[in-house]
């Protein structure tokens, strides 16, 4: 019994000793790729839920855009559509799309990249066991064909002229038909992309390394890519600071001016992403335009850009349609002026005299979601407005509040063309229609907009569209910048408002 | 009462913490008619601008709220969920404490086991899992929260003042004179057990300030924009480097408030020594 204490206690007093050691040998594993002049880029990211990219939530783009390719691209400067593994792209009446594949690429299992490949990705959103998050937008596929195996072609049941902007969403990365997704795509995802998984640490680490046979050549810059899942934003900002990571994606407003004032860090803006103010149309007391009207009356940009830290119409932006106000398509529709009475007037108009109550739901650990929810809380309270602010964490409020409160606060981004964001979430029919919008109107719109191809004639629809909003809309559109810390060594960072980061350009200086 | 004021004389500490303590009790209930600011007011020429600038005590926060204002509205609820929570963890405490006790045997264990599950959860988790079921955190599911997780070690001093004083002759008296057993109970044994029971409660007040800072801190307690002290902390905790006022003053309440309680708490602990 003797023996047994002494000896237990003896592992006891030598625990501790060998994980020390094993987190030295680690640093040493570290020290020795940098002592060979491996370029190695660290981030701290949030922590994913499913990778797969049909089903993924976006939350971890350094991790997916990296390991997959897209059929198309835009470019982080000029927003144009570039090729990727699509070298070309036409249709003549927006019904027949083909997409000229480019040659020579493969996977990182070796096989080669054909338009077989594609064809399962998009067959694939229609897969009913799969819950794919692109399965309403690609209903619109009646079928695909592979004439060669550089060459795809598919067949829309309906005109639809910005098709191709489908391609560049974050869940239509490029499968391969070869690999099994279904058992493997959690645990060892493999794409086209730039750089290939070489161990994932699920809810911890993705460490990535170069692809040497990347398709364009020059790039990946890095050899490798170290990504790290960090729950806290402070904690990945603290990493930062501390030098142990380069870039931190998604930080909130605060910590940019955290950033700004110590050196060695710079903030950049890749694009604007929307924070929608939703306004259910269908339930109390939004039912009623004028309580939705009022509450619009009692805006203040001002106020909200400076809550986020920001300044109005130079990095925050304020509209009352579902579009950017750097869209091309945007209507410059003039601001309806903050007016408390009118907000008053109205109220009374829709039986609320006194004022109301009304909750309102947001993520408070998402970038801009308590500056906005307080500010509103303050702005809105003259006219008779009172908020009870209901913040959640993000999971929570996405899986229990989103789509059934009549009061939300949602951050959206990644469609590129405003179609997809009408068709998503303002149809009466769009799967993720938080605000509940049901008006004929906005639906035969939000239709002829897609199908239209006359340019001038759609800008005609999008300009109706949006008069219809401001008048009647349930959506007040905060625009507020994607912010993205960097050590001020990383050089070329993109990100374009696909969301999709192109880590492949980037470097250490 | 002239015995309290000369333990008092000589225990300058206790003066401290009994100052300290009646200053945030006048805060809370006149404070705020002393401001000018009310804690949701935003001052947006002027956010997180330093103590003493613009009118601003303490500074502002990033929304540009006056941090003065918010801690001294932020008393408030946290001097009231604490009281609330030390008054009903120990009127649950006693009554099962001394249920448990007076009765013994089967009673007795199935009190105990029960408080010995409640009392292996940390009160903190114990307290998030529910507030996280519950959704939403108000002034009443907190201070239920809190005085559920309190109960058992309130029940468990109370249990074993009550074991100490049954053998006594004046409860055996009692029961000669056939007094109920709630006769026996609160009217005969409390009294003369109300000294580690009072030390109890207040050192329960200490810890529920703390707990209710910390819940706030983890983000479960009171909702945005209540002042709510450990939220204030967690909000601005970002900013540490570039406003610390904003972190540094409302860390400040809570530490002089905990202590100020603390201190009390071992006064009154000596003067209960002193009596007996």
């Amino acid at each position: 019994m003797k023996k047994f204490t002494v000896l237990f206690m003896t592992v006891l007093f030598i625990l501790p000793f060998v994980s020390l050691f094993a987190g030295g040998q680690k640093d040493a594993e570290g020290t020795q790729q940098e002592a060979e002049g491996k370029m190695i880029i660290r981030i701290a990211d949030q922590v994913p839920n499913l990778i797969t990219p049909g089903v993924w939530d976006g939350q971890v783009f350094s991790l997916n855009s990296s390991i997959y390719d897209y059929l198309i691209e835009m470019d982080a400067e000029t927003g144009k559509l570039i090729p990727a593994l699509a070298t070309e792209w036409s249709s003549e009446d927006g019904k027949v799309w083909t997409f000229k594949l480019r040659k020579g690429v493969k996977f990182h299992n070796g096989t080669v990249f054909t338009s077989e490949d594609v064809k399962y990705t998009i067959e694939m959103t229609q897969d009913p066991d799969m819950g794919h998050l692109k399965k309403e937008d690609f209903a619109v596929v009646e079928s695909i064909s592979t004439p060669d195996d550089f060459t795809v072609i598919i067949n829309l049941k309906e005109v639809l002229p910005t098709f191709m902007y489908q391609m560049t969403d974050y869940h239509m990365a490029i499968l391969s038909s070869e690999y099994d997704y279904d058992k493997l795509g959690e645990s060892a995802p493999m794409g086209t992309g730039p750089f290939m998984l070489k161990k994932l640490i699920p809810k911890e680490s993705a460490l990535l390394v170069k692809n040497p046979d990347y398709w364009q050549p020059g790039l990946p810059k890095a050899d490798e890519l170290r990504i790290y899942f960090v729950p806290d934003i402070d904690a990945s900002v603290s990493m930062l600071e501390a030098g142990d990571v380069d870039i931190v994606p998604q930080i909130s407003p605060i910590i940019k001016k955290r950033l700004e004032v110590s050196e060695g860090y710079n903030v950049v803006s890749p694009y604007q992403e929307h924070r929608y103010i939703a306004m259910a149309a269908d339930r109390e007391p939004f039912d009623d335009n004028n309580v939705r009207l009022a509450f619009k009356y009692c805006m203040d940009p001002e106020i909200l850009g400076k809550a986020c830290q920001g300044t109005f119409e130079k990095d925050i932006y304020y509209n009352e349609t579902p579009l950017l106000n750097k869209h091309e398509q945007y209507k410059d529709i003039p601001f309806r002026g903050r007016n408390i009475e009118k907000a008053k007037e109205l109220l009374a108009k829709a039986g609320y005299p006194d004022g109301l109550t009304v909750k309102f739901y947001y993520a408070s650990d998402h970038p801009y979601g308590n500056e906005i929810a307080q500010t509103l809380k303050e702005i809105a309270a003259p006219a008779g407005f009172t908020l009870d602010l209901k913040g959640f964490p993000r999971d929570i409020y996405l899986s229990q509040y989103w789509m059934n409160e009549p009061l939300l606060l949602t951050g959206w981004g990644g469609r590129t063309d405003p179609s997809m964001m009408l068709t998503l979430a303002y149809h009466s029919k769009g799967p993720w229609n938080e605000s509940h919008m049901n008006d004929p109107e906005v639906d035969d719109l939000i239709s002829k907009i897609k199908s239209e191809i006359d340019d001038l004639q759609r800008q005609k629809y999008y300009d109706k569209l949006q008069e219809v909003f401001f008048e009647r809309g349930t959506v007040i559109n905060i625009q507020v910048p994607y912010l993205v810390g960097l050590s001020n060594t990383v050089q070329d960072y993109r990100q374009p408002v696909t969301m999709i980061t192109q880590l492949k350009y980037a470097c250490l200086k | 009462m002239k015995t309290m004021f000369l333990l008092l004389k000589r225990n300058p500490l206790a003066v401290l913490g009994i100052v300290i303590l009646f200053i945030w009790i006048f805060a809370a209930f006149f404070g705020p008619s002393f401001l000018s600011y009310t804690y949701t007011e935003m001052d947006m020429d002027h956010q997180m601008s330093l103590p003493g600038e613009y009118n601003h005590l303490l500074g502002t926060d990033a929304l540009g709220r006056d941090v003065f204002a918010r801690i001294i509205y932020g008393s408030r609820s946290i001097l009231t969920v604490a009281l609330m929570t030390s008054l009903f963890s120990s009127i649950a405490g006693i009554l099962i404490g001394f249920t448990s006790g007076y009765f013994g045997g089967l009673i007795d264990m199935i009190f105990l086991r029960i408080m010995d599950i409640v009392m292996a959860i940390p009160p903190l988790v114990l307290a998030m899992v529910v507030l996280g079921i519950l959704g939403d955190s108000t002034i009443f599911s907190l201070t239920l929260i809190v005085s559920i997780a309190y109960t058992p070690a309130t029940a468990r001093v109370a249990r074993g003042a009550l074991l100490s004083c049954k053998g006594n002759e004046y409860v055996d008296a009692a029961r000669i004179r056939n007094e109920s057993h709630f006769f026996i109970m609160f009217v005969e044994i409390l009294p003369n057990t109300i000294g580690p029971v009072i030390v109890e409660i207040t050192a329960r007040f200490a810890y529920s300030i703390m707990m209710i800072a910390s819940l706030g801190f983890l983000g479960v307690g009171l909702q945005p924009p209540t002042p709510d002290w450990g939220m204030m902390v967690i909000e601005n905790k970002s900013i540490i480097k570039t406003a610390s006022w904003t972190v540094l003053y409302p860390s400040l309440a809570i530490a002089s408030l905990v202590i100020a309680v603390s201190l009390f708490s071992d006064f009154v602990s000596k003067v209960m020594i002193h009596e007996k």
